[in-house]
């Protein structure tokens, strides 16, 4: 239970933050950042792909690899075609260190403790960017082609979220 | 002796015959796949038609049967795939990267 309020804390503060920083970047750090959650997410699933013996769990990281990785792709050739670099920054940063966190925390883990982990971090992953790509990063770009591809990967973000809950809810953990 | 097709599914007991197949030339009718929904998600063809999936969502989907005896196939964004049922009845399915997205072809004689 401490662990959970430990996370959910986390979470928030990481949300604060990133909603504030999302508010003053540019249109190339957003998409550097809305790219580095996408592979943090798709690093998240190879874990449990390795680790998780769980049916529900193993589904759902391979959802993660197969959406996350073709909004990638477009988010690559968008960039591409735009030939532009895309910047990186705090936000993506402090999600990079973030995740680096979790995922040792994770590999400490196997069984039910791992799957359990594992959901909880998928919603509140996603509760987080879903909220900063849609509150923060949609309203401050101005190239419309990234304006749209953001719109179309947070539908994907938020079908993700729901089923995160779900997991979590099938899981019964607490 | 060789075995035919039929023969074959007969031996293998729980194999039934696919109830919808590849198809080529124009379908009868076409469901959108735009944000995670099968669009319209009824249809009724005319048994021997031909129906065509079309994902326009950057996540891959599948048109699968319930009973997972047929399928699309992983469908990119703005891949498209056809299948004819030759048999009336119901044909309820899925996704099955998406389980929640549901959608009902009818088939009728
Ligand atoms: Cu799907």
């Amino acid at each position: 239970m401490k662990t959970l309020f430990l996370s959910a804390a986390i979470a928030t503060s990481l949300l604060a933050q990133t909603v504030q920083a999302g508010e003053k970047m540019n249109d190339l750090e957003i998409a550097h950042t809305a790219y580095t959650a996408g592979q943090l997410d798709i690093r998240y699933a190879h874990l449990a792909l390795a680790v998780s013996e769980n049916t529900e769990v193993r589904a759902f990281a391979e959802t993660m690899l197969r959406d996350h990785a073709a909004v990638n792709t477009a988010a690559v050739n968008l960039i591409t075609k735009l030939n532009v670099t895309p910047q990186d920054n705090d936000l993506s940063r402090a999600l990079v260190q973030g995740a680096a966190d979790k995922r040792a925390e994770l590999m400490s883990l196997s069984g039910k403790a791992f799957d359990c982990v594992y959901a909880q971090n998928e919603l509140g992953y996603h509760q987080v960017v879903n909220k900063t790509v849609e509150e923060s990063f949609i309203p401050a770009v101005t190239v419309e082609p990234l304006k749209e591809l953001l719109s179309e990967a947070l539908v994907t973000f938020k079908v993700h979220e729901g089923h995160a809950e779900m997991m979590v809810k099938g899981l019964q953990c607490a | 002796m060789r075995l035919n097709r039929r023969q074959l599914c007969l031996g293998a007991g729980a194999v039934a015959v696919a109830p919808a197949l590849p198809a080529t030339g124009a379908p009868a009718a076409r469901v959108d796949i735009h944000a995670f929904a099968f669009e319209p998600a009824h249809v009724t063809i005319r048994a021997g038609e031909s129906i065509e999936w079309i994902n326009h969502d950057f996540a891959p989907h599948t048109a699968t049967g319930d009973e997972v005896n047929w399928d699309t196939g992983e469908l990119e964004k703005n891949d498209s795939a056809s299948l004819r049922f030759d048999t009336p009845g119901t044909y309820p399915y899925f996704c099955a990267y998406h389980p929640h997205m549901r959608g009902m072809v009818e088939v009728i004689s």
